[in-house]
């Protein structure tokens, strides 16, 4: 019985914490101007900074077409060895 | 009655991630049926994809393509060049947007971000979510009980036990995406095992609960579905450079890692050396969970690399853009370094874009490229574990049969996932329409629940002192700060020697606006 109350308080303990870090501290920690100007940057170049994977960037797609462009530039530059590099 | 536990399931509280598939009827065997619900989900939305097309597809096409011969004929000399590019960039993505109609992404949602207020995360471009959420809920319930009533267990007592799974799962949701939690890189997989690990570790995991804490399910299926977004195509992105930086430094990271733990660590449990070196070599979570699985890990150790991994990620997150900009390496070099080391995915991005532009887009492209490599890596990991590591009893080499019964057999369904989309993307800009429109618009938000539960789940299935235990000797720790040394060194090395000696033109091309 003694075990199960302990238990059950460390849980309330715990929930208590979540709530006041997520409804308290954090929202006071965004509002510090290096931490806001990088969600800001983030947000807009399309950053997800929790992405598991590629596809989970919104602006994945994006960045893949800017850069084709530039490795298939009509130029063929990108792919010239140092060797065939022009003076 | 409903709080006790099911005679029948089989193994509920199974310490590895993924058990040898026992000897009973193939339809009721984990990997057949995570294979039969992945396709059933992809050929779906495939079909929901295809209904809903616009009339005007060939017009479109034909759009595409002319923008494309446009693009080529553009005259770099030009003043306008950097414009008119962008511009007809910008048009291929509008038409892309158009042919890839994604009907069901709207029904499968996951909570999104907020600040202050937890009820915001409920709210997308103003709208509720509640309904979608609903929707989301319901299909994965069907899914799952029907599996469970297929393998001979309650699909009544499944059900009751998914309700609370799920709820912790969004509830982890919400707490990831607190946007200071969610732009330090702190994702939803660590919220989630630390729940479960609360109540395990507090109140004990009810056995109500117990009936849907399905960890190896969730992550075959999961891994399946990732197959989708595992396009062989984009290997070329960067050219020959992106290959050399992706795809011949995170092998050779990897192998000398797990050797390092082995002979000079002598780590206790190969496994745990196994999804260290992997999560830390290629791309973090996802890396993580599919070698945990090719490995057959135990739960605690892919919840103790991700957590190790999530908290370096954080650090290098903060310290390399500083390390790039402070030594003048340049945004090229210092993109693809930081792609090729930085674990997490969504941290690579974010860690490029405090350098610069070009330095985020080639992070983000050489670490797409890295992504690709898991379908690889868990494939090989799979048959170099049931052909070498695991014991036979006598000690004799297992016969090619025993390694099929043994052989992880949901990794061929993400390989031929991986290669099916790999071959329809190459098709033109149809068949990339229809890949974005299967991955983008529905197998990508049901493989992030399926990552999600499972992570709940082994949260509640796992005990503190299981960590304790590995993280006595401090080995992980060292195993991880050793290998990831070694990546940095090797990583700037290939990067500098590819974009400055091998390619010296491709750093000035992709610094052009």
């Amino acid at each position: 019985m003694r075990f199960i109350n302990t238990g059950v308080l460390k849980f309330a303990c715990a929930c208590a914490v979540v709530v006041a870090v997520w409804m308290l501290v954090l929202p006071v920690v965004g509002d510090f101007p290096s931490v806001r100007q990088r969600i800001e940057g983030n947000r807009a170049a399309g950053i997800n900074p929790t992405a598991v994977f590629y596809t989970d960037h919104p602006a994945m797609a994006d960045i893949e077409r800017s850069i084709a462009a530039k490795v298939n530039a009509p130029t063929g530059s990108f792919w010239q060895f140092s060797a065939r590099r022009p003076k | 009655m409903i709080s006790t536990t099911n005679e029948s399931d089989p193994n509920p509280n199974e310490s590895t991630l993924v058990e040898a598939s026992p000897r009973r009827a193939w339809y009721r065997v984990d990997d057949f049926l995570a294979m039969g619900l992945a396709a059933l989900i992809i050929v779906t939305a495939t079909v929901s994809a295809l209904l809903v097309r616009p009339p005007n597809i060939p017009q479109l096409v034909q759009d595409h393509q002319t923008s494309k011969v446009r693009l080529q004929q553009l005259d770099p000399s030009a003043e306008s060049f950097s414009a008119d590019r962008k511009k007809i960039i910008k048009q291929q993505a509008e038409i892309e947007s158009s042919i890839a109609t994604m009907p069901l992404k709207g029904w499968l949602v996951r909570p999104g971000e907020w600040k202050d207020d937890p009820r915001a995360a409920f709210v997308k471009s103003d709208k509720s979510i509640a309904t979608p959420l609903l929707a989301t809920f319901g299909v994965l319930l069907t899914l799952f009980a029907a599996v469970s009533f297929v393998q001979g267990q309650s699909a009544w007592r499944f059900a009751l036990g998914f309700c609370g799974v799920f709820g912790l799962a969004l509830f982890s949701y919400v707490l990831a995406g607190q946007e200071v939690v969610k732009h330090y890189n702190l994702e939803y997989a660590l919220w989630a095992v630390l729940l479960g690990l609360l109540i395990s570790n507090t109140i004990g995991t009810p056995k109500w609960l117990s009936q849907a804490t399905r960890t190896e399910f969730y992550i075959k299926t999961g891994l399946v579905l990732l197959g989708a977004e595992v396009l062989f195509n984009k290997l070329l992105a960067l050219g020959l450079p992106g290959v050399f930086v992706a795809w011949v430094v995170t092998p050779i990271v990897l192998v000398s890692t797990y050797l390092f733990g082995q002979y000079v660590l002598r780590i206790p449990s190969k496994s745990l050396n196994m999804v260290i070196s992997a999560d830390m070599s290629v791309c973090g979570v996802s890396a993580a969970v599919a070698t945990a699985a090719a490995c057959r890990a135990k739960k605690e150790e892919l919840s103790l690399a991700i957590g190790l991994s999530l908290i370096f990620t954080v650090a290098m997150m903060v310290v390399q853009p500083f390390i790039v900009r402070a030594s003048g390496m340049g945004e090229v070099i210092g993109g693809a370094w930081m792609g090729g080391t930085i674990d997490s995915t969504g941290a690579v991005a974010a860690a490029g874009e405090l350098v610069g532009s070009v330095a985020k887009d080639v992070a983000a492209t050489v670490k797409m490229i890295q992504n690709i490599l898991i379908g690889v890596i868990a494939f090989a990991v799979a048959i170099y574990w049931v052909s070498f590591v695991e014991p036979r009893d006598d000690g004799s080499k297992p016969s090619v049969m025993e390694i099929w019964h043994r052989f992880p057999k949901f990794t061929l369904g993400f390989l031929l996932v991986s290669l099916i989309l790999s071959v329809i993307q190459s098709q033109g800009i149809e068949g990339k329409s229809l890949v974005s429109s299967i991955v983008d618009g529905t197998t990508k938000s049901v493989r992030e629940w399926m990552f999600c539960l499972a992570f709940v789940s082994i949260g509640l299935e796992s005990n503190f002192r299981e960590y304790r235990k590995m993280l006595a000797s401090g080995k992980p720790v060292i195993l991880y700060v050793c290998g990831q040394t070694l990546n940095l060194i090797l990583s700037f090395l290939m990067a500098w020697l590819m974009f400055s000696k091998v390619f010296p033109n491709a750093a000035s091309e992709l610094l052009a606006k």
